[in-house]
């Protein structure tokens, strides 16, 4: 027996989220489908720097428009997402000045609003910068969090009778008589397998779009592109930093919360999957962290993460940093003659709404659907945190709320002043009735091990509030408690020096010493049936 | 002008500053702050034993042997196993007279219970631990206050059960833990539990819940200042043994065991100067003179005749690293004994790997004098390491984290006195 869809959208990155949304609003009955949680592919890896398109203005000016565009629009309507921070481009010693009259030029060309502002002015407002720094400008830039976007496309598609699938991965298209009729999914926790049925895939699966296209035969070849970003312990400035120059390693600095993250390098990958971090990667963003802010790579360094830019151009070979980051829509019945596969490749995470629009067009013309789409109109209610003001990002947003509150519960994680109560309250919200014994889901709803101790204290804890909501058994608790673990080792091992190496002895101490739960793991076999 | 000045506050420190006072000397400890009680289980882990599953196989002796015998670097080579026992049986009777009683032996390990409900290997523990040993025992009840976010009955029940331990949950109504705000520390609730009322009204709730349990398990936090009586107290209105499960930190048997060393110190007259970072040491030829700290208007310099580090390594900051895999030790620039490179410190898996930094330390001889290589004259003749410092272990995967300073700092009051 099969479920029937109108749509299936593969990927729940923004642009998957986003089309689901889109064709949702249509009043099409889709179905959102994700291999891991919604966000846990590129989306859920980037920096958090809602583009004015100011760094594309000379190389690309075509992403720069999308950028400025979308910008604006995503102000209005995820609001709660975004804190405006705006943006400095500044001229470090190592920027050639010159370069700044024509990067100005072309931000005017693009539309984007650039205005020249004097260096004391930039040092009075950010003290951390290099003083040595020639020329700056203010541009509309913001620092924009994934995970609150995703949340809310996700709790929107389900509000119009949407269906989000995390934790399904698409292991079979159906194609039948040249046509796509559906979609074999199979459930990663229990291993089982059922059959969707739709007249039209949308496939946004990102950098991993040329593994699901070739599912229906069509070549689809994605050049991925990794990028690491680090994230430092502190919020060295309150505005987004860009350098005045041609796009390079290293070069954007964002704050985000209460740390900021230094982004990226760009190695070509061969697989999709590889979000590895190289030592030298790291050294580069310290070293060009230094450049932009003097003493930065004395400051403690958190985590360092990597994620996989699907750059795609159609008939193109371009790769890295000579590639567009403008996107396509492939409609597979022109171009390869199956029909109902869209696939919306490439892109910015900045201009999600704009691929997801294309994309959801093309299926719904093919569907005969006329009714418009409307996301440019239809705000996204924050459903997790409905007591937020206008800046919900601000840590003090969060204490405050706790303040206030007659009974807050007891704080599970200190650094980002997760209560049991959000816990609970993220337990029973979470999309996916299944999932929820991968505390790396609460991480992305709460923020829950991000702070210092990278979960070594409230790790354990969540796993015991799991088990006590009977949410998982005793060995699913163990299990959850050391993927968690080794999900946050994975972003802490290359920046162990100093203080970080001190947290991580703590919290291996933590674990082992202290709670045994590597024992566990041997004795219940966890590890082979997790 | 001291005969030994000590500067560190772990364990390590008070041990040694204990012992050298002991043996006649005047001594002074200078720390940067708290050291590891603070942070340790409570028990005393000294080696796994050669086979650890069940009372017929265990073997601790094997384990040490094994660990003395199979690693000439490791500290329990180079102190010897007489420094082992002597440091035991010091800090038994240190704990004495605080009424904090461990027990056990070097024949054979206990295998306490974890708030995760492992089973964790410990040749000593506090005797409020000690029912909990799984080597035998009979069923147990795993109670704790409901809600509280540091222990959770049922999961640590769950994983009991399924390693074959008879185990049930039962959560307790302790109201004024949700009085508190935020921060519930177990530190907090070893002060409600040092008031007769909550005890008499916790133990009630609990006795009515035995459903035959031979035993129950509690968070370690049965009284801070009223310890041990509040533990006894419990145990005579539940009328079964009771055993301490220690929990996240701040570890309040660690604070025990602290207590009990600053009480014997202070007893003892040795000056304890907690919050002092010594900024360098003082050195003339192969003899270190004194020690300086830096306050806030001057530096103050303290004069010994013998220096004993026990500064805590990577751990206790001891020893700094930064990011081009530099490993320096902090008051006298001692050769930090290591070799791997930076890539290589940690291993890819948290969990199950043994990362080689933990053997990052400083080499010393059997006098536990500091030497730049295995069989080298010492750099100072008069200074002593002890501790996490000391290079040559992996006390996580060992089970000889306290093992090593136990044997490591009366060891190098042993040389120093001699």
């Amino acid at each position: 027996m099969s479920e029937e869809y109108d749509v299936l959208v593969i990927g729940g990155g923004a642009t998957g989220g986003g089309a689901a949304f889109d064709l949702a609003l249509r009043g099409l009955r889709v179905a959102l489908i994700e291999r891991h949680d919604l966000t846990d592919g590129t989306s859920g890896r980037y920096h958090g720097l809602l583009h004015s398109g100011g760094r594309y203005a000379v190389r690309d000016p075509e992403s720069a428009r999308e950028c400025i565009e979308e910008n604006s629009i995503l102000r209005r309507i995820v609001p709660h997402a975004i804190e405006d921070t705006g943006g400095f481009f500044i001229s470090t010693p190592q920027d050639d000045p010159e370069f700044a009259d024509k990067w100005l030029a072309a931000c005017r060309a693009c539309g984007i609003e650039a205005e020249e502002l004097p260096v004391a002015q930039l040092l009075s407002e950010e003290p951390h910068l290099n003083p040595k720094t020639s020329r700056a400008f203010r541009v509309p830039d913001a620092s924009c969090d994934s995970f609150d976007v995703l949340t809310a496309l996700g709790a929107a598609v389900q509000a119009h009778g949407g269906t989000v699938l995390t934790y399904h991965e698409v292991v079979d298209l159906h194609v039948d008589a040249g046509r796509v009729t559906g979609a074999t999914v199979r459930n990663k926790r229990t291993g089982g397998e059922r059959r969707l049925a739709a007249p039209m895939v949308i496939n946004a699966a990102g950098a991993w779009a040329g593994q699901i296209a070739g599912m229906a035969g069509c070549p689809v070849t994605v050049r991925p592109s990794k990028g690491t970003m680090v994230a430092m312990a502190y919020r060295f400035v309150n505005t987004i930093i860009n350098r005045c120059h041609m796009p390079g390693d290293g070069d954007i600095l964002v704050p985000v919360g209460t740390v900021a993250v230094i982004g990226t390098t760009s190695v070509n990958v061969a697989d999709p999957n590889d979000t590895s971090v190289e030592a030298w990667e790291v050294r580069k963003m310290l070293d060009e962290g230094e450049i932009m802010v003097p003493g930065f790579s004395q400051a403690r360094a958190l985590r360092a993460w990597a994620g996989v830019r699907p750059l795609y151009e159609e008939g193109g070979d371009a790769s890295g940093r000579e590639a567009k980051r403008t996107f396509a829509v492939l409609d597979h019945e022109q171009r390869d003659g199956v029909r109902g596969l869209v696939t919306v490749v490439g892109g910015k995470f900045t201009t999600y709404r704009m691929m997801a629009e294309r994309a959801a067009d093309v299926a719904a013309r093919q569907l005969g659907v006329t009714r418009p789409c409307t996301t440019k109109e239809t705000v996204l209610a924050d459903a997790r945190h409905p007591f937020t003001g206008a800046k919900p990002h601000w840590l003090g947003h969060r204490l405050d709320h706790l303040e206030r509150a007659e009974r807050p519960g007891q704080l599970i994680c200190e650094c980002e002043l997760v209560t049991r109560a959000d816990i609970e309250e993220a337990v029973r919200l979470h999309p996916d009735p299944v999932a929820p014994w991968v505390l790396d889901d609460l991480r992305r709803d709460l923020r829950l091990g991000m702070g210092p101790c990278q979960g070594g204290f409230c790790g354990v804890r969540a796993a015991g509030i799991l088990h006590e909501l009977g949410e998982v058994d005793a060995a699913q608790a163990n299990a959850a408690l050391a993927d968690f673990a080794q999900r946050r080792w994975k972003g802490q091992r290359p920046l162990l020096w100093g203080q970080n190496l001190r947290q991580a002895l703590l919290d291996e101490h933590i674990y082992r010493d202290i709670l045994g739960l590597d024992r566990l793991l041997v004795h219940g076999g966890e590890a082979a049936d997790g | 002008m001291d005969d030994v000045l000590v500067v560190g506050g772990g364990p390590a420190g008070l041990l040694s500053a204990w012992l050298a006072r002991q043996g006649g000397a005047k001594v002074r400890l200078v720390a940067a702050g708290i050291g590891s009680t603070h942070i340790m289980p409570g028990w005393l882990g000294i080696a796994n034993a050669a086979a650890e599953e069940g009372a017929q196989g265990d073997d601790l002796p094997a384990g040490i042997a094994a660990l003395a015998g199979e690693h000439p670097g490791h500290p329990y080579a180079v102190a010897g196993l007489d420094a082992l026992r002597a440091g035991i049986a010091a800090l038994q009777e240190i704990c004495e007279a605080s009424g904090l009683r461990y027990r056990g032996g070097l024949e054979r390990n206990m295998r306490l219970p974890t708030a995760l409900g492992a089973a964790l290997p410990a040749a000593y523990a506090p005797e409020s631990f000690v029912a909990g040993d799984l080597n035998g025992g009979g069923a147990m009840l795993i109670a704790g206050p409901a809600g509280w976010r540091d222990f959770h009955p049922a999961l640590i029940a769950g994983n009991l059960a399924r390693q074959g331990f008879a185990a049930e949950p039962f959560a307790f109504d302790l109201p004024e833990i949700h009085a508190v705000k935020f921060d519930n520390l177990g530190t907090g609730l070893a002060r409600l539990f040092d008031r007769p009322d909550v005890r008499e009204r916790v133990g009630k709730q609990i006795a009515a819940h035995l459903n035959g349990a031979a035993r129950v398990g509690l968070p370690a936090v049965l009284g801070l200042d009223a310890y041990p009586a509040a533990w006894q107290h419990l145990q005579e209105l539940i009328g079964v043994p009771v055993f301490e499960i220690p929990t996240l930190p701040p570890s309040v048997p660690g604070i025990r065991l602290f207590n009990a060393f600053k009480g014997a110190l202070t007893r003892a007259r040795v000056p304890l100067l907690f919050n002092m970072p010594v900024a360098r040491g003082l050195v003339d030829g192969r003899r270190v003179t004194g020690i300086a700290v830096t306050n806030v208007v001057r530096e103050t310099i303290y004069r010994g005749q013998h220096l004993i580090l026990a500064t805590g390594g990577l751990y206790g900051g001891g020893i700094t690293s930064d990011p081009a895999g530099a490993l320096s030790e902090v008051v006298l620039g001692l050769p930090v004994h290591f070799s791997q490179p930076f890539a290589a410190w940690f291993g890819q898996a948290l969990l199950g790997a043994d990362h080689p930094i933990h053997q990052a330390g400083i080499l010393v001889n059997r006098e536990m004098q500091p030497v730049d290589r295995a069989g080298g004259e010492p750099l100072y003749d008069n200074v002593r390491v002890a501790g996490r410092l000391v290079a040559g272990y992996n006390g996580v995967s060992e089970g000889s984290t306290e093992g090593a300073w136990l044997a490591t700092a009366a060891r190098a009051v042993s040389s120093l006195l001699a």
